[in-house]
């Protein structure tokens, strides 16, 4: 009888526990729930410290916005960060120029669907200019940034199509698919809490799982600077690719080496003749401790220009951008 | 006899989570130490060859200095390598000494240095203690005991997570900035360091403790309200009392303890405190913290030693020293005193420790006080768990100072009210450890060491 009794106390015990357990993932989901829930996810993201924002959408999705407007602008100029430290002090007030950098995080899939939008409202556009420095080539799908600066603003607001077959399974592999579906992507990225706790997770099991390769041109930039090549000789319309100023160290000056061979290898210098001729290599001193950024103290009009100007003179492709600097 | 084997299996797993390396390194020990204590350990107990106190000294003190000199050269330093050495050397020490026979079975010991629950930051708990529960089979569970030790992971959980993470925030913005911060940010700083030391290690011994005991080993309580202490004296035999007590028994007593006149008593305090500095890190800080420490003591065992002389001239002067607000009085002087030494223990070095104390007077940064802890990500939500934190800390510290039992008070209400107050203080520490999800947050402070 005692042994009987021990039992059910040991199965009462299990019992409870497991209601326990259980109440308390009905909890944590309707905690989940409330995050992502508008009248309430304001006040979850104030008491979690967990950002409002939503991902991609200034960096990625604003722009695109920008671009949207039918403004009769007939030059776009796109970039990376390094871009964007050159040429801040043009946005806004850029006449003919449409310019629009962003950084090294949209990866080239986000540099294409900045073209095609442009290009289906400026009919009349003449030229497109990618200004990045040779580091961005190498920008891949990442575990780390891909989610939210590629594969979440791009689906979520529509552009789920300009992603082709061969980055989508790349999307897969680090993130899964059902993590890639609109209203999957729109429950993470409307709560804090849901973003936050997604992007631990992916970053976790690309840590672990996904194998990801440390090329200087990554395969994701190859194949969509073809396509963005593509798109731009469809519409007639002149693509330069150029190189921001570089750091001068052994380390850069090999990389852009290993540049040249896989623009030869995929026809690219025919098709982007300046951007192998726009390397030009600055003095340690003017950079970052990233060895990519312009220190903070030269972030000024006059200086930026003045390297613009350098790079202008030393690459005839730039040419266009010369009206740029006299406005 | 199963509960051994998986408990053997998951330390393993659990430790390789750090790499490969610090496991080999723990293995090392665990070899070297085992095989040690068989050769010592052959001999009867109270054979003729009586155990020497240099002997134990060497093995004490050698320990911690050969951990200092190791850590000093910039090798690879295993995590809590620091903990399990001690574990390792006292173990030695009382084989050696005749108190306790060898392990016999390399298993066991293994499983004892080992265990995952102690090896990152202790408690430094006695093999043999462990041992003995583990050689026990587990047949029955009191369901009392097993709700403590649930408890106990969740108090540390929230220790950890509405104190001492948030506080890392400001004090790390001080403490690595400090010459763009004015003397009173570095006083709070300083404060606020003391508050989330005790809760970052009170926080680990409690889920460690909590973890062990749901595993049916029931391990030393390493923390007794250390902040109640009314003299530097009583602090330690609050705070860190496993390494106080392995310090007394492996340094202090082998070196002659108090037994030897007073000069000695104060000369074997100071190297024992000089000893815990060594242990701590390789820094001169490290050393100073550890002096500050000594000294305190000597000095309050002079200032003892005359009170026990006006007592007996003067009675009635005992039970005013006595009352209530000269214990709180003293319980506060004894926090500036500790919290002091502290300031000295968070400081990256000795040079930054100085600036920082030319910095005390100074009041030439041009922005409000509270504002000088902006750039550190420090928000009123972190306030606002931080503080209802600290309440609850001081709270719970005084009903068990005052011998309260907490489980009782928890027991009382309905089953429904307990289960609304474990979900309430789960829901408090996810929401307290997402606050600080977007800094890069260290572990357990006293996993550096």
């Amino acid at each position: 009888m005692e042994i009987s009794k021990r039992e059910l106390t040991t199965k009462q015990r299990t019992v409870r526990i497991a209601v326990f357990v259980i109440i308390l993932l009905v909890l944590l989901c309707l905690f989940d729930y409330l995050s992502y829930y508008k009248p309430t996810a304001d006040y979850f993201n104030k008491i979690t410290h967990l950002s409002g924002e939503q991902f991609g959408y200034l960096e990625t999705i604003a722009p695109m916005e920008a671009l949207m407007e039918e403004d009769g602008k007939t030059i776009l100029v796109l970039g990376d960060s390094v871009a964007n430290q050159m040429l801040e002090s043009h946005i806004g007030h850029d006449g003919k120029y449409q310019i629009r950098p962003t950084n090294r995080a949209v990866t080239f899939v986000g540099q294409y669907v900045y073209i095609k939008t442009f290009l289906e409202h400026h009919p009349e556009a003449t030229d497109v200019y990618i200004m990045m420095y040779s580091g961005t080539l190498a920008s891949d799908i990442d575990s780390n940034l891909a989610y939210q600066y590629v594969a979440m603003p791009l689906i979520y607001n529509g552009f789920e199509d300009d992603i082709d077959e061969f980055v989508m399974n790349k999307l897969k592999r680090s993130y899964g698919s059902l993590f890639l579906k609109k209203d999957v992507i729109g429950y993470i990225n409307e709560s804090g809490l849901n973003r936050y706790l997604y992007l631990k997770g992916a970053q976790k099991y690309n840590e672990l799982f996904v194998k990801h390769e440390d090329k200087v041109v990554s395969d994701v930039t190859v194949d969509y600077l073809k396509r963005i090549y593509d798109l731009c000789e469809s519409k007639k319309v002149k693509i330069h690719l150029v190189s921001t100023p570089l750091i001068d160290t052994p380390e850069r000056r090999q990389d852009c080496e290993v540049i040249k061979q896989v623009f030869k290898e995929n026809g690219f210098d025919k098709m982007f003749p300046g951007y192998l001729e726009s390397f030009v290599f600055f003095d340690p001193e003017l950079f970052m401790e990233d060895d990519v950024h312009f220190k903070e103290e030269l972030k000024k009009k006059a200086i930026m220009d003045g390297y613009l100007h350098m790079m202008i003179d030393d690459n005839e492709s730039l040419s266009g951008l010369n009206d740029l600097l006299s406005e | 006899m199963i509960r051994k084997y998986v408990l053997i299996v998951v330390n393993i797993a659990f430790y390789l989570l750090f790499g490969l390396k610090g496991g080999l390194f723990l293995l090392g020990v665990a070899v070297v130490s085992y095989g040690i204590s068989l050769l010592i350990g052959n001999r009867e107990l109270g054979e003729s060859s009586t155990p020497r106190s240099y002997v134990v000294l060497l093995i004490g003190i050698g320990t911690v200095l050969a951990q200092y000199l190791y850590h000093q050269s910039g090798a690879y330093y295993p995590v809590g390598f620091s903990f399990y050495s001690l574990m390792a050397a006292g173990y030695l020490i009382d084989v050696y000494q005749g108190k306790i026979k060898p392990v016999r079975n390399f298993g066991t010991f293994f499983l004892c240095l080992s265990f995952f629950p102690l090896i990152i930051s202790g408690p430094i708990e006695k093999i043999q203690h462990i041992q003995e529960q583990i050689e026990k089979p587990l047949i029955h569970r009191d369901e009392d005991k097993d709700m403590k030790y649930f408890l106990m992971i969740l108090y540390g959980l929230l220790e950890k997570t509405s104190i001492a993470n948030i506080a890392e925030l400001l004090v790390r913005e001080v403490f690595n900035n400090y010459q763009s911060h004015s003397g009173p940010a570095i006083v709070i700083a300083t404060i606020v360091f003391g508050i989330q030391l005790y809760a970052d290690f009170d926080g680990y011994s409690n889920i460690a403790r909590g973890t062990a005991g749901l595993l049916g080993i029931d391990i030393i309580e390493n923390f007794k309200q250390p902040y109640f202490s009314t003299s530097v004296k009583e602090f330690w035999r609050r705070w860190h009392i496993s390494l106080s007590t392995w310090l007394k028994d492996y340094v202090y007593i082998p070196l002659g303890g108090s037994r030897c006149g007073r000069i000695r008593k104060n000369v074997n305090v100071m190297i024992t405190f000089l000893v815990s500095g060594l242990w701590h890190g390789v820094g001169l800080n490290y050393i100073i913290w550890g002096a500050l420490h000594g000294v305190y003591q000597v000095l309050e065992g002079a200032v003892d030693k005359n009170r026990n002389r006006t007592d007996k001239e003067n009675p009635k002067d005992k039970s005013v020293n006595n009352s209530g607000v000269v214990s709180a009085v003293k319980m506060l002087w004894t926090f500036i005193l500790v919290d002091f030494a502290w300031f000295f223990f968070r400081a990256a070095s000795l040079s930054d420790a100085v600036g920082m104390i030319k910095r005390f007077g100074s009041n030439d940064v041009n922005i409000g006080l509270i504002e000088e802890f902006i750039p550190s990500g420090f928000v009123d939500v972190h306030f606002f768990y931080m503080l209802l934190g600290i309440i609850t800390m001081a709270l719970v510290d005084f009903l068990r100072y005052k011998k309260t039992d907490l489980y009782a008070i928890y027991k009382r209400p309905p089953i429904v009210v307990r289960w609304a107050f474990l979900y309430g203080i789960i829901f408090w520490i996810i929401v307290a450890f997402l606050t600080t999800s977007r800094f890069k947050m260290a572990g357990f402070i006293y996993g550096n060491f």
